[in-house]
């Protein structure tokens, strides 16, 4: 990949970072480098725990996610996030607008192909 | 005509923009010499730009006043402060002043894994102790939700009473010590641990102590004016890493002094126990938030309620 390539790669990885890390979020409350670890298994999406904490941090600060300590099934207490309201209704509106983003693309992809 | 130089403006405007100038140039005494050249040379560029040999004392003011919204030299200023920091080839550089927040994002930032970041003031890299404190296991990343914010105001004080009593330590070896010490101290050691200089023994005690001093006084400046508790933390850890290197050259330059001991890892078992004691007083602090923030939690709502 030349590394136009590689910078276009990284500013789309950047635009969906958010929502993975909500997308994860909306199913059960998870703690930090459980997202790390979930995320870390989608090789393409090279999303670190340097990019994850930053995120969360800002994602809690908006009153996106929320966080608490609780104590965990199994080892030390974690401090587990998960989403509030606003969080759910951005993470709708997000879902919306990423599949009409996608389906335009793959149009126009479609088209350029014939 | 266009011009390329102050000189071939009409001396009542070049006047008025050579005083401008002047009180950017003063404006930024606080920046290296380098970059407040580095600056009022490219605003003189682009004010000329601006300008012809017949402008008028009054064109001066109209391009003078857009600059900055504000119409005051230290918007002006302010605009050109970003060029106070950048990269010169590859290492980077920041001349603002400091400012207590600016420091506590660098040294102390757990959800950075980069342990070395662009230096707060001056050129090269600071350690980000947060990434170290993250590495070593002594806390998570996310340990606390906004950094020493759930420490208490104790604390502080406590933790404020490290570089004060290494401070103190210079002073009181000083005074004890005086009457003994030879007329000049090894200020300056080679690879091998040599000393290679020599001040006098005023200068140096001087030295070391300020060194020790200030930074402590501003730490206890930051902590008394209740300022952010990320301002709080962040000096006192600054303050704990030179108080410690104070009181390490000092030392080495006592023990060193009648032609003590020479090895080469004096110098360097002088110079880490001051970022060990920094590592540690920032982690006590981060510990300590985190155990609040826990029992926050876990005693206010035992069945694991989300904190809101």
């Amino acid at each position: 990949m030349t590394s136009e390539q590689d910078l276009w790669v990284s500013q789309i990885r950047k635009g969906v970072v958010e929502i993975a890390v909500l997308g994860l979020l909306s199913g059960e409350r998870m703690y930090g480098s459980q997202l790390v670890e979930e995320l870390s298994i989608h090789e393409e999406l090279a999303i670190s725990a340097g990019t994850v904490y930053p995120l969360l941090a800002r994602l809690k600060k908006g009153g996106v996610i929320t966080s608490t300590w609780a104590e965990s099934p199994v080892g030390p207490p974690r401090k587990y996030y998960r989403l509030t309201a606003k969080g759910q209704t951005q993470l709708t509106g997000m879902i919306r607008a990423w599949g009409s983003v996608r389906s335009a693309v793959d149009l126009i992809l479609a088209g350029g192909g014939n | 005509m266009a011009v390329q130089t102050l000189d071939q403006l009409n001396l009542e405007t070049r006047l008025i923009l050579e005083k401008f100038l002047d009180s950017v140039s003063l404006n930024m005494r606080s920046s290296n010499a380098d970059v407040t050249q580095e600056t009022v040379a490219a605003l003189t560029g682009d004010l000329l730009g601006e300008l012809d040999a017949d402008s008028t004392p009054s064109d001066a003011h109209r391009v003078l006043d857009r600059l900055g919204a504000a119409r005051s030299f230290g918007s002006a200023v302010d605009q050109l402060s970003t060029r106070a920091a950048g990269t010169f080839l590859g290492v980077p550089y920041d001349v603002r002043l400091p400012t207590a927040e600016r420091l506590a994002g660098r040294l102390w930032d757990p959800r950075n894994p980069r342990v070395f970041v662009p230096r707060v003031f001056g050129a090269g890299w600071d350690i980000n102790f947060g990434a170290i404190a993250v590495s070593l296991r002594l806390i998570e990343p996310d340990s606390e939700d906004e950094p020493f914010a759930a420490v208490p105001v104790d604390v502080f004080l406590k933790a404020l009473s490290v570089p004060l009593a290494m401070t103190a330590a210079i002073g009181l070896s000083y005074g004890v010590l005086r009457g003994e010490l030879p007329d000049q101290l090894p200020s300056h050691w080679n690879f091998a641990g040599h000393p290679d200089d020599m001040w006098s023994t005023t200068a140096m005690f001087l030295a070391t102590f300020g060194l020790a001093a200030l930074p402590t006084v501003w730490a206890a400046w930051s902590t008394l004016k209740q300022r952010s508790a990320l301002a709080r933390g962040a000096t006192i850890g600054l303050a704990s890493f030179a108080a410690s290197l104070a009181c390490g050259v000092w030392l080495l330059s006592l023990i060193t002094v009648g032609g003590g001991p020479q090895a080469w890892w004096i110098p360097l078992a002088v110079i880490l126990p001051s970022f060990v004691v920094t590592l540690v007083v920032f982690a006590a602090l981060a510990r300590i938030g985190r155990s609040a923030e826990l029992k926050r939690d876990l005693e206010d709502a035992p069945d694991g309620r989300d904190h809101r």
